[in-house]
């Protein structure tokens, strides 16, 4: 796991496992969206972008370039038979409405009650919500995909999130290259664990308790 | 409406006209698709200042569409911004961060549900989007049915400027693909609205079930310029 790219691509395929056949859902630009590329045989899911297209399909080739069809990353896509567009209201309507199974998306902090923060590293970087904080507060089931630790090696699993919050009490499945964890009433539970890592080293690398889950199973991919 | 079909085709100086110093105007667009980029460059051309920008993103890449706006927030012509995904605007954070810059930070969603509010004559809404964070600080929280809401006001604006596809001379108009975004819902909630297209036709020519921006919303349509 030296190398980032590697990181990302395990990440992605782990999240892939996570999406049922037939799920609607709305993924976040990077990792989130590169778990499209990993889906198992048998499995659909319907996409949408919250820029206002519910049936993306693939980047489109160079001459099917639609200049007005991109999806939220900004990337030139093709629309799916039986796709369809609509505005940033009922875009918004879909994404806060429930009507999405599931989100994944990135985070900068996740802690033990499902708090999450992802729009403001003060000082340093100021992405904004975009779509995130309605993403987290419509969707069924909230999935995060990121790395388990910041590039200087601090935990990004916290007990208690520092930096400004995205959501409350919003995170479901946490999806590291260390492992999976879900967060609970009790604490986060470790439900999958990356063979590659100790248990000691994952809760080394966390700035909560994990508690096992009596059911640890290695990472699905 | 036949023969009494009014022309709100009009030239870039009738539109210039339109640009006061104060005003609050509504831009739309989603990244780079549905952005009004011939009326932005005619509003940074204008003398127009101490404006403020409501959009989703207003990227400053040099010789992008959006360029002309984060120029003229840059050199201080639009001292507030409200907006909600940032990330494609290095400028923001350290001109915000400085007081330079006053910004309120607004989820997507909550800015177009906003705007169709203030559009449609709605007093603002219950959401629960950014609940107990930065975002709903100072905000009435009501509850319904045993669930925490809290209140989201409207959004007008002075100008709108909205971008179609393909619009009839008297404002009709059809945003295809995702060029629909913001500009469905900025285009009612201005007091003045300006659209515009990339081909304008005759009135009748617009097959009716198929238009995303009624005509009643539209004060003036002006022909985009290539390259925008």
């Amino acid at each position: 796991m030296e190398k980032e790219i590697n990181i990302r691509e395990f990440i992605a395929k782990n999240v892939a496992t996570l999406l049922k056949n037939g799920y609607v859902v709305d993924l976040g630009v990077g990792m989130p969206t590169l778990a499209t590329n990993y889906l198992p045989d048998g499995v659909t899911v319907f996409i949408q972008a919250e820029n206002g297209i519910l049936g993306c399909g693939p980047k489109a080739e160079e001459d099917e370039i639609d200049p007005d069809l991109i999806d939220a990353g900004a990337a030139n896509i093709v629309c799916l038979p039986g796709g369809c567009t609509f505005d940033s209201a009922i875009s918004f309507g879909i994404i806060r409405g429930g009507h999405l199974d599931a989100t994944v998306l990135g985070a900068l902090q996740v802690d033990e009650k499902g708090n999450l923060a992802n729009w403001y590293l003060p000082g340093k970087m100021l992405p904004g919500p975009g779509g995130a904080m309605d993403l987290v507060a419509g969707a069924k089931k909230v999935i995060i995909a990121m790395e388990h630790t910041t590039k200087h090696g601090d935990p990004k699993v916290l007990k208690e999130c520092t930096l400004p919050l995205t959501a409350v009490n919003a995170v479901d499945l946490i999806v590291t290259e260390m492992g999976v964890i879900e967060v609970t009433a009790k604490g986060f539970v470790l439900i999958e664990q990356n063979p590659e890592y100790t248990l000691d080293q994952i809760q080394e690398a966390t700035g909560a308790k994990l508690i096992i889950s009596l059911d640890l199973k290695p990472m699905a991919v | 409406m036949g023969k009494a079909a009014p022309d709100k085709v009009k030239t870039k100086a009738e539109a210039l006209d339109q640009f006061k110093d104060g005003s609050s105007v509504m831009v739309g667009g989603f990244n780079k698709v549905g952005v009004p980029g011939t009326l932005l460059r005619w509003l940074s051309e204008s003398p127009a200042k101490e404006l403020t920008l409501i959009c989703n993103n207003c990227s400053n890449a040099e010789g992008g569409i959006w360029y002309p706006a984060a120029s003229m927030i840059k050199a201080g012509r639009i001292p507030t911004v409200r907006i909600s995904y940032l990330a494609t605007n290095t400028d923001l954070r350290p001109m915000w961060e400085a007081g330079e810059l006053e910004l309120e930070i607004i989820p997507q969603g909550t800015l177009a549900e906003r705007i169709r509010a203030g559009a449609f004559g709605i007093g603002g809404f219950l959401t629960k989007v950014g609940i107990h964070t930065q975002i709903s600080e100072g905000k009435p929280i009501i509850e319904v049915d045993g669930e925490e809401y809290f209140l989201e006001k409207p959004l007008k604006a002075d100008i709108a400027l909205v971008k179609a596809t393909k619009a009839d001379k008297m404002g009709n108009a059809i945003c295809h693909g995702t060029s629909k975004n913001f500009n469905t819902i900025m285009a009612p909630a201005a007091r003045f609205t300006i659209l515009e297209a990339d081909e304008i036709v005759e009135v009748g020519q617009l097959n009716f079930d198929h238009i995303d921006i009624p005509s009643i919303f539209v004060d003036m349509v002006v022909q985009s310029e290539k390259g925008t």
